[in-house]
């Protein structure tokens, strides 16, 4: 994340910031206080958001239970009870002809027509409670931002963007993205692409900039009230998913890059060629763990008769005779579920050209999107990284290893000098088919990810059997995409 | 050969190809060589073998050429080959008068019969192998030696179709090989390529008489599926084309007002063949849309299949409101359901629903049909599984007739009845499910010899299973998938606190406000449960109704007036929970402290009640100890100072859990100070009685 500075509060909106008055009614008639706040107040403490005063706890809580907004009237006279009761006993007298007490009245009303337009709809959580805790993030950080002077459309505009891009991953895909290296490391600072980004995003540039400020703005209230959470991975369990997508939500406002990764991995999804295949076949198996009921295929199998077939014979021999002769009584049989997995390969472009815009990011999306259907134990994973040459090849066993190898990466790792794509696509085949027999995995598919625009000289018949995927980012390669086209693959350039 | 041979054909041999020509272009697209070769095939006569991938028509083609020639259904013998093809079934069965001295073939059942002129193999290659070698032979040799009679071939042409390419297959199977051989001419049948031109082309053949409106219709449409065709991955057949015609044109008809709009497309997904898209469906079909969200395209009578009221009970004008109104309230999450349900009565055609037990399939279909006007003796409900077999399928044999003939009662069978259900179908064998498939394209059966006809005009088949596991599996099951137009995955989007409370909120419609309290924290205490992950365990409708009704049903039977822990723990009795591998009482515990303080007071009260009771109870004993011997006073004394010191820690270990407890709401704060009191009076009574 971007070093935040710190960033400066109005003198006026001090006391708004510092204390709280929450700005929506409970629902009186039924629900009545079903969430316990204390434990609401406890597991926010628990993940480091113990800072937060009181009333903030409870909107989050009233808004998960069917509360309302409360109205001008009531916020004004809310507003004035609790300042008055931080006030000296002669101010308070003053009080009541200087009208100091409901000065932030405005800003409290402001607040709350501000959380109307927010979708908390959008933040869903296993049960109410993690809901409530989400809110409370969502709510401290609107109001901090209506403190440093955010129009609150903006605001409103911007949160539910980004409550919209996150409420939608899913557990794993969360846990991948909270590996990734701050944008600082990722992302050099004299190769951004401004131009490339606004195209990306349908944007102009303006605007493009200017959504950028917002968001880093709003971003870093946000984590400022995740306090340091973000080292905490080894407690991650008891985060709850809500808030674990809060936090990608805060990390996504931050760093625009993520939403290129979000946007390809998107794109790579749309493809039925780059799911993993669904296969999984029941084998006969003398020493299989499930047993069945089949058909008889042959005499021979008359001893694994299901016995309601011999009392068919004691009850009409005839009617035996006639089934066995058609073969229609059950056999049982053993079997085991083929555990075969599919064998993806990346190949992936680590020349000094990747550093440039967002090509990283691009290619994180399409290694995280090949590294979710491991954690699905769906596919065995391996990959490499390669410029003029081909570097040590990576088998993913364990999934924390990548999610390490993927914290670890720096811009300074893509250094090369070249990209030769013809000696990666046939190092790659050479590969897959060693690797192919020795992880017992079938149906490979090797995915290359590169930004070169060479051609190529590798013929299809040379990838026999192997289905060849291209991911060309920000450049064209018309070569590469007929080559992957040929073998049935997805191909997408100028992504 | 015979020197008639070729005037086997009631058309002159000069008009074979003009007639087949046009019949096959009135109803089919790039039909032309296709309908050439059939009709060298007819001229010689001589074996034909089409392949290609499924869903292009090919044996609707050769049996609209062999009409067209003026062939009659009676002079076409159709057998679909398949995993379950054995080899009594392919010469007719055995002859049930002959079973007791030899095994004879029932020959004037099978594609031998005199009366057939030309016989259409379907999925020949599918068949196992040992069915195939005596096909071979016959081919060859033109005769069938039936134990010792020749029955001769008197068919003319054999027509195989087959999804498989034979030069895949051919290689190393030579029983194959050598069948293939006996097929002289052969062709793949397939489109020149799949792009949005072609599809309108197909859409433009079966609806001549389209709007302007339709016209357009057409053309987004195969925009659409063009789009979302992948070379080898995934290519939209015609069949599911013209289903998604189908289905997207009724969606303006169910609207009422004969227009489609942005959403309509979406319901493409209901197509048969989709399930296997794995990746993001609804963003793929969005972009080849028009941009602007608003968009309204006006259809007119001759956009749609069939204008009358349909075939069914209630007309089809009156299905949309009556499954929605009646799902809708008794169940959650079904707006999928409703649509699927809805476009099968309104076409109508056979539906499959799959997805993960427990979510009320079978009763939710049973519902819809009962709205429909169907009564309980009108439907026929049907469980298949893996004890299924063929004679059940068709209501079992006819056994007065056994000794002669094998007959089958098909009174008993789903045949006669017009809305059928059939549960678990995928369990089935491969066996019962190959004449299942071929019945339900045919729509007739053949009883012995007289044909049966198909009343059914609805067949909804629920399955827990998951068909793309199946359909990889056995081709048997895929081709009897492709019977079922329409399927749905039935699964809540999310398992959520909320939606259970809805659950419990539709189930129990008429619960008193404390009643809906206990069903929010059961709600909760069930949600916890759940996996984060999509593909963990999730507590199911039917567990989560279970354990909400065995919960109140230990409150009732242990006579207490609250609920306790433990009557929430029973959930781990309930039908499915045995799967379950975490601490379940830990995690209850935590929900309840989170949102259901209520119950864990009551249960502490309940508690305390208990070591009251239990305190009386060692009284007792002192006071009995205290008339005895010596001795036997002083182990008496012993056991109730045993238990004492045991009473003693329960009540520490109650104060504890009441400590720990916190609470914010007021009304709750005093529930917890009076039960507070109650241990504490307990506990210092204990300390008096000691």
């Amino acid at each position: 994340m971007k070093p935040v500075e710190r960033i400066r509060i109005d003198r006026r909106y001090r006391d708004f910031v510092r204390f709280h008055t929450h700005v929506t009614y409970p629902e009186m008639s039924e629900r009545r206080e079903q969430i316990n706040s204390l434990e609401v107040v406890k597991k926010l403490d628990a993940i480091g958001m113990q800072h937060l005063p009181l009333p903030i706890i409870w909107d989050g809580v009233h808004l998960v239970d069917e509360g309302k907004l409360a109205g001008k009237n009531e916020i004004e006279r809310r507003t004035r009870l609790t300042y008055r009761m931080r006030m000296w006993k002669v101010w308070r007298l003053l009080d009541d002809f200087l009208q100091r007490s409901t000065r932030d009245a405005e800003l409290y009303f402001r607040l709350s027509l501000l959380l109307g337009g927010i979708d908390f709809d959008r933040i869903h959580g296993r049960t109410d409670i993690d809901r409530a805790i989400a809110n409370v993030a969502v709510i401290a950080t609107a109001k901090r931002s209506l403190a440093v002077g955010i129009p609150a459309e903006r605001i409103a505009e911007q949160i539910n963007w980004a409550l919209q891009e996150v409420g939608g991953l899913e557990s794993d895909e969360v846990e991948l993205l909270e590996c990734l290296p701050d944008e600082s490391k990722l992302k050099p600072a004299d190769k951004i692409d401004h131009s490339q980004m606004s195209v990306d995003r349908g944007v102009t540039a303006i605007q493009l900039v200017e959504n950028n400020d917002t968001r880093g703005k709003i971003a870093s209230l946000f984590s400022d009230c995740f306090g340091a959470k973000r080292e905490a991975a080894a407690e991650k369990e008891i985060h709850p998913l809500s808030v674990r997508r809060l936090n990608v939500a805060s990390r996504l406002l931050a760093e625009p890059s993520m939403e290129a990764l979000l946007r390809i991995s998107r794109v790579a999804n749309e493809y039925v060629a780059f799911q993993p295949r669904f296969e999984k076949k029941m084998l006969p198996a003398a020493d299989g763990d499930q047993t069945r009921m089949r058909m008889m295929a042959s005499y021979d199998e008359l001893p694994r008769m299901a016995p309601a077939a011999w009392a068919v014979k004691v009850a009409s021999a005839k009617y035996f005779r006639y089934r066995l002769a058609t073969k229609s009584f059950m056999v049982r049989e053993k079997v085991k579920r083929s555990d075969k997995k599919q064998l993806f390969y990346a190949m992936l472009d680590r020349s000094k050209s990747m550093q440039q815009g967002e090509r990283i990011y691009k290619l994180l999306a399409i290694l995280m999107n090949r590294l979710r259907a491991v954690m699905r134990r769906e596919a065995v994973l391996g990959y490499s990284f390669f410029d003029s040459s081909v570097h040590e090849q990576v088998m993913v066993q364990d999934i924390t290893e990548a999610q390490d190898e993927i914290r670890r990466l720096e811009y300074d790792f893509f250094m090369g000098d070249d990209t030769d794509i013809n000696l990666a696509l046939r190092e790659g085949i050479k590969r897959i088919r060693k690797v192919v027999d020795d992880v017992d995995a079938e149906r490979p598919e090797l995915i290359v990810v590169t930004d070169g625009d060479h051609g190529i000289n590798v013929k299809p018949k040379e990838l026999k059997g192997i289905m060849l995927h291209v991911f060309i980012v920000e450049e064209k390669n018309n070569d590469l995409i007929q080559l992957a086209k040929k073998t049935g693959g997805v191909a997408l350039q100028g992504l | 050969m015979q020197s008639n041979d070729w005037a086997w054909l009631p058309t002159p041999r000069v008009e074979i190809l003009p007639v087949a020509r046009e019949a096959l272009a009135d109803k089919f697209v790039y039909s032309r060589e296709v309908a050439d070769l059939i009709s060298a095939a007819f001229y010689e006569p001589c074996n034909l073998l089409l392949w290609g991938p499924g869903g292009h028509g090919k044996s609707d083609m050769v049996l609209t050429a062999l009409k067209s020639l003026g062939l009659k259904d009676d002079e076409i013998f159709i057998q679909s080959f398949g995993e379950g093809m054995s080899e009594d079934r392919l010469w007719g069965g055995p002859d049930m008068a002959s079973l007791d001295t030899c095994l004879r073939y029932d020959t004037e059942r099978s594609f031998l019969a005199s009366q057939y002129k030309a016989v259409v193999f379907e999925e020949i290659f599918d068949a196992p192998a040992q069915s195939l070698l005596p096909l071979k032979d016959v081919l060859t040799r033109r005769v069938f030696m039936n134990g010792p009679d020749r029955v001769p071939l008197s068919a003319k042409v054999v027509i195989a179709c087959t999804n498989k390419d034979p030069r895949e297959f051919g290689d190393g199977n030579d029983a194959v090989q050598a069948l293939m051989e006996r097929f002289l001419l052969q062709k793949e049948v397939r489109w020149p390529s799949y792009e949005q031109k072609n599809y309108a082309e197909l859409f433009a053949k079966v609806r001549p008489d389209a709007t302007s409106g339709g016209r357009e219709l057409h053309r987004l449409l195969s925009a659409v599926i063009a789009g979302l065709n992948e070379t080898k991955t995934f290519v939209m057949s015609p069949r599911m084309a013209l289903q998604a015609l189908e289905v997207v044109s009724n969606t303006a008809k169910i609207r009422g007002d004969h227009c489609i709009v942005h959403d309509a497309f979406q319901s493409i997904r209901f197509v048969q063949g989709m399930q296997s898209y794995t990746a993001d469906l609804s963003r793929k079909i969005e972009r080849r849309l028009p941009k602007d969200e608003d968009f309204v395209i006006q259809l007119g009578s001759g956009d749609f299949s069939s204008q009358d009221e349909g075939p069914l009970k209630a007309p089809r004008s009156a299905i949309p409101d009556l499954t929605a109104a009646t799902l809708k309230t008794r169940f959650i999450h079904c707006d999928e359901i409703v649509q699927v349900l809805t476009h099968s009565f309104f076409q109508p055609c056979n539906v499959l629903l799959w997805g993960p037990g427990g979510h009320g399939k079978s009763e939710m279909v049973m519902a819809a049909l009962r709205s429909m006007g169907y009564s309980e003796e009108q439907i026929f409900l049907q469980s298949f599984g893996e004890g299924m077999s063929e004679d059940r399928l068709w209501g079992g044999p006819n056994i007065a007739k056994l000794d002669v003939c094998l007959e089958y009662d098909t009174a008993r069978s789903f045949l006669p009845y017009e809305v059928v259900v059939l549960e678990e179908i995928l369990d089935a064998s491969s066996q019962a499910l190959l004449p299942l498939k071929d019945v339900l394209t045919r729509r007739t059966f053949m009883n012995g010899s007289t044909p049966v006809e198909m009343k059914s005009k609805v067949i909804i088949a629920c399955t827990n299973k998951d068909p793309r596991q199946f359909a990889k599996d056995s081709d048997a099951v895929k081709a009897l998938l492709e019977r079922f137009p329409l399927q749905l995955e039935v699964r809540w989007p999310s398992y959520e606190q909320a939606d259970y409370e809805e659950l419990f909120r539709i189930a129990n419609p008429n619960a008193s406000s404390h009643k809906r309290k206990l069903h929010r924290i059961y709600a909760h205490v069930i949600a916890n449960l759940n996996d984060d992950r999509e593909t963990g365990f999730q507590v199911s409708p039917r567990i989560a109704l279970g354990g909400l009704r065995l919960a109140g049903n230990s409150v009732g039977r242990h006579g207490r007036k609250k609920m306790i822990v433990e009557d929430i723990l029973t959930i781990r009795n309930v039908q499915g929970m045995e799967s379950y591998k975490r601490d379940v009482e830990g995690l209850i515990r935590s929900a309840l402290l989170e949102g259901g303080v209520e119950v864990l007071l009551s249960d502490i009260d309940e508690r305390t009640e208990r070591l009251h009771g239990k305190m009386l109870d060692i009284n007792a004993i002192f006071e009995e100890a205290s008339g005895l011997e010596e001795d036997a006073r002083l182990e008496l004394n012993d056991r109730a100072i045993a238990e004492m010191l045991e009473l003693m820690s329960s009540i520490d270990a109650l104060k504890h859990e009441l400590e720990y407890l916190q609470v914010s709401d007021p009304k709750l704060q005093h529930w917890q100070k009076l039960s507070e009191e109650r241990v504490d009076e307990l506990a210092s009574e204990i300390e008096a009685g000691r």
